[in-house]
């Protein structure tokens, strides 16, 4: 080989790279941002451009604070930016799920295909392992900082004297959202390596995450010390993170990186020894 | 020459049932080397031991001086796993030049080397096609050209002609004769003539177990025995009586009397191959072929 041809972009970054475009030339793919595109423009044009108008106007702006200290949201009445108030709240509980449905199939199809092992042979299966989950944090973050864009638009176009606060929010949200997604894409790294079909790990996160709770608590009834499972059942915090500004809320980053980095530590550890 | 590959004690076993069974062998880097066995002898399980597909429940493997699955190896080894398929959704430039690029290759190389290989495999107008799209021989290739590329120092060939027709399956023996100085092939293949062809030395795994590791056709001196191998054209069984009776002839063994192998003293008749054809003349019996030595068939199954 040539001295002049040596790639110097490291494997992590290849294969987060080509799971990018994997991600969108594959069925699942396409239909996941297509859907993705459709309930964002949906909630971007109507939920919250109607409510950031209510909020900004006087004669609703009453009723519509009464009705977010209904719903547990009233620290939402001291934000400055109404678009990106109720879009804090949306992205809260979007995102993750979004990440949860693309991120399902890091592995497991390829894996029963046998085409991971054209890998393990040019690169070493943290490479892969890694950069899988780089790129699908990359496929969300694109996803965060193209709403979030849109979303300043609409700000810009409701009201244009705000526009340097908007600017300022803007990186906070991002990176509240970011570490948000990671656990549940970490998840899924997880979950690719154990199980053997998309269905099975689609299920099991559901199972994870809705029943998780419930079942923790139910077992530390009797044995006490299990309460402490209730950590790693990643979203737990995001109703608390919704209910206080981007800024506290990264107070509470702690449990999502915690989660993320033992995810992704067992994830590996399982598949540094997987057949494949 | 240091050992291109060592195992030293190897087994793996799914449970109860050993799929390898201890095997200790040495391979010098050089010509192909076969690797025959029955179904379920163990041939895909030391592949992908070998390839880093799967770990060893015991014992060692060191490739190149590096134990399996090191760092040092990647990029090094190439190897065409039994049915693995390439991503249906990208295409094969796509995906081979991806391949290329986690070995080090920069984008435009990338392209060029992908191109190459699949010129190799006559398969150079189909790199914007779609694995979907090419029948089960060209998805083969495919596999063997992603195999090929970066000119690895061993290349681990899983059943390469398994399912070709006769025209591709003898451009991959003609590959593997044309790189057999650059790279050292390791072939498993059910097609013993084939084999014989390529490889100068053979391991025989029966049951997880090494049961022979030998060099194809070598005439020891320690040997008192040689052997003829005779094909006729017609089968004949008279000829095998007439055939014993030639000098320094020890023993002959006949497959459905078309095929006879004779074994001869060759230090007391040293033109024994002639007087066999002067025979067959005198008994105007029309002659398909007479080699020296054994077919690799007869080297590993004729004496168990």
């Amino acid at each position: 080989m040539n001295v002049e041809e040596v790639n110097i972009r490291p494997p992590i970054w290849l294969i987060a790279m080509q799971e990018l475009v994997a991600s969108f030339t594959g069925k699942r793919g396409l239909f996941v941002t297509v859907v993705f595109i459709l309930i964002w423009t949906l909630l971007l044009f109507y939920p919250i451009r109607f409510s950031a108008e209510a909020m900004h106007n006087p004669d609703s702006a009453s009723m519509m604070m009464s009705l977010l200290g209904l719903v547990g949201l009233e620290p939402l009445k001291n934000w400055l930016l109404a678009e990106f108030a109720i879009y804090w709240i949306v992205a809260l509980f979007l995102f993750p799920a979004s990440s949860l449905l693309m991120a399902t199939d890091q592995m497991i199809t390829e894996r029963n295909r046998g085409g991971l092992r054209f890998l393990t042979l040019r690169c070493s299966r943290g490479q892969i392992f890694f950069g899988r989950f780089a790129g699908h944090l990359l496929i969300q973050t694109c996803f965060i900082v193209i709403t979030l864009v849109i979303t300043y638009l609409l700000l810009l176009f409701n009201g244009a004297d705000l526009w340097l606060e908007g600017l300022q929010i803007m990186p906070l949200l991002l990176i509240n959202l970011v570490i948000v997604v990671c656990p549940f894409i970490a998840l899924m790294s997880l979950l690719s390596v154990v199980m053997n079909s998309v269905r099975m790990a689609s299920l099991m996160a559901v199972i994870i995450l809705l029943l998780g709770g419930l079942i923790v608590n139910y077992a530390a009834s009797y044995l006490p010390f299990l309460s402490t499972l209730n950590y790693w059942i990643p979203g737990t915090q995001v109703v608390q993170m919704a209910q206080s500004t981007p800024s506290i809320a990264l107070l509470s980053s702690w449990s999502p990186i915690m989660q993320t980095v033992g995810f992704l530590v067992l994830g590996y550890g399982l598949f540094k020894r997987q057949s494949i | 020459m240091s050992a291109l590959i060592e195992c030293h004690e190897l087994s793996k076993s799914y449970g109860n049932k050993y799929a390898l069974k201890n095997i200790s062998f040495e391979i010098k880097a050089g010509q192909p080397i076969a690797l025959v066995g029955p179904n379920g002898a163990g041939k895909s399980t030391l592949f992908g031991i070998l390839s880093g597909y799967m770990a060893a429940t015991s014992g060692d493997a060191m490739i190149l001086g590096h134990k399996v699955g090191s760092p040092e190896l990647i990029g090094r080894i190439g190897a065409l796993p039994q049915d693995a398929l390439f991503d249906p959704n990208l295409s094969i430039m796509q995906q081979l030049s991806f391949l290329a690029r986690l070995q080090g290759f920069e984008k435009n190389a990338s392209m060029k080397e992908a191109t190459r290989v699949l010129e190799l495999m006559q398969l150079a107008d189909i790199s914007k096609e779609k694995i979907t799209a090419l029948s089960h021989g060209m998805k083969k290739r495919v596999s063997i050209a992603q195999a090929l590329m970066g000119s690895p120092d061993l290349v681990l060939l899983d059943e390469p002609t398994a399912g070709l027709d006769p025209e591709n399956a003898r451009n991959i023996r003609q590959q593997v004769m044309a790189l057999s100085g650059e790279t050292t092939f390791v072939i498993s293949s059910h097609n013993l003539d084939e084999l014989e062809r390529l490889c100068d030395q053979v391991l025989l795994l029966e049951q997880g177990e090494l049961k022979t590791q030998k060099m194809i056709g070598l005439q020891t001196s320690a040997q008192d025995i040689s052997y003829l191998t005779l094909r006729l054209q017609t089968k004949n069984s008279s000829i095998e009586s007439e055939i014993k009776k030639l000098k320094s002839v020890s023993h002959i063994s006949s497959k459905q009397n078309d095929e006879f192998v004779i074994g001869y003293y060759h230090r007391v008749n040293t033109i024994l191959d002639q007087q066999l054809l002067q025979l067959l003349a005198q008994h105007n019996i029309p002659y398909r072929q007479i080699s020296h030595g054994q077919s690799l068939e007869d080297q590993l199954f004729m004496n168990q």
